[in-house]
């Protein structure tokens, strides 16, 4: 197959040479089938082994290779080169801290994640010989779709009200406390209110919807954050009992 | 990890590329948050109205000749343009919330347009209908 030579702009920063971050032109002659992380690759392998990038499964499964691409956050194994027209600008995500080049760092992330306990509390656990936990296909349709979550912070880097209030527990965290809220084998669901709808929760989302348009696995977490500020009113007023553990 | 370790060095986080206005998506947003103003400006308006009502019929009067001020009603447009704006993009997200159920089974999908533009029909017939009302047609 024949290579297309095309223009990147990367947005690099080693900390223990720049101050800021600032933008790197490459020439990368790019294969027809290429998506934007083999780009990378190239880059790293034949140019400019200093590039930092992170990346693992290459098919979209493990959330690791998010980047904004032409100012878009997206998973750079799932963005085909020949989509974008000119020169293509990849930049780490936005609204975290970069590490190092495109490398960001997700600590703040992870520990959002871990406030809405994503994991099912049980009041007792049963024993193993009292066999598994039975589940409908209609009690996992319930949250099925917001288990679809990989965790790649694409919505993160998308919502508006994140850059505002980075404090804001965000759109994966939400999604994934409600997908537990809502599975019938859980009973953690008072566990998670605080987190859930406390000042920094639910409440502080103001409808930008940004976070759906950018999930690449279309879990829209919109939706999950609107439910769970109904869930959680209803709850608020009494009118909705909480499961809790305790 | 030694304690010791210090942290690593990071650049600050930058906002999303374009925000707030390079982009029509985050435009919409700042267009959405604006409208609290304007509602805000609606609501003190309206209050004003309610106090002028309650010192009688002079206050009362002088208060509709305020109201039929240039500026006053352009204000009032404003006022009224990004409150419909408000209730179209909140309908439309807002319909999230409602998930299609029979009894404890879920139902079949509700198309989502459906259910936003019903939300926004019923927020405008609702509204029309309180105004005919107060206007005392009905």
């Amino acid at each position: 197959m024949e290579t297309q030579t095309r223009k990147f702009e990367i947005l690099r920063y080693r900390p223990e040479e720049q101050s800021e971050p600032e933008f790197r032109s490459y020439e990368v002659p790019c294969m027809p089938d290429w998506v934007v992380l083999d780009a990378l690759n190239a880059i790293k392998d034949d140019i400019d082994p200093t590039l930092s990038h992170r990346w693992s499964c290459r098919m979209g499964v493990c959330g690791s290779c998010g980047m904004l691409v032409n100012g878009r956050p997206v998973l750079t194994c799932a963005a085909f080169v020949r989509d974008y027209e000119g020169t293509i600008r990849v930049e780490p995500l936005s609204n975290f801290p970069i590490v190092r080049d495109l490398v960001v760092e997700l600590d703040d992330f992870v520990h959002k994640i871990q406030s809405v306990k994503p994991w099912i509390v049980r009041k007792l656990e049963k024993d193993v010989e009292q066999g598994e936990y039975r589940q409908s296909p209609a009690q996992l349709e319930e949250f099925k779709q917001f288990s679809m979550c990989i965790n790649c912070a694409l919505c993160y880097a998308a919502c508006p009200v994140l850059a505002s209030e980075p404090d804001f527990v965000g759109p994966a965290a939400i999604a994934l406390g409600h997908r537990y809220n809502l599975d019938s084998r859980d009973e953690g669901n008072a566990e998670r209110y605080d987190a859930m709808h406390g000042h920094n929760g639910v409440w502080s989302c103001s409808y930008a919807n940004e976070c759906s348009q950018v999930c690449p696995k279309h879990v829209d977490p919109a939706m999950a954050v609107n439910q769970a500020k109904l869930t959680g009113a209803l709850q608020w007023t009494g009118i909705l009992p909480k499961k809790s553990m305790t | 990890m030694s304690e010791n370790a210090s942290p690593t060095p990071v650049a600050p986080a930058r906002p999303p590329s374009g925000f707030p206005l390079a982009h029509a998506r985050y435009r919409n947003y700042v267009l959405f948050a604006l409208t609290s103003v304007f509602m805000f400006v609606g609501g003190v308006g309206l209050l004003l109205g309610v106090r002028a009502l309650g010192q009688g019929p002079e206050a009362w009067a002088q208060y509709l000749d305020a109201l039929g001020h240039p500026a006053v009603l352009a204000l009032s447009l404003a006022v009224f343009g990004f409150s419909v704006y408000f209730t179209l993009r909140w309908m439309w997200i807002g319909r999230k919330i409602m998930v299609g159920r029979v009894g404890p089974v879920p139902g079949p999908p509700i198309p989502m347009a459906g259910l936003g533009l019903g939300g926004i029909a019923l927020c405008f017939a609702t509204g029309i209908g309180v105004l005919l009302l107060l206007g005392g047609v009905l």
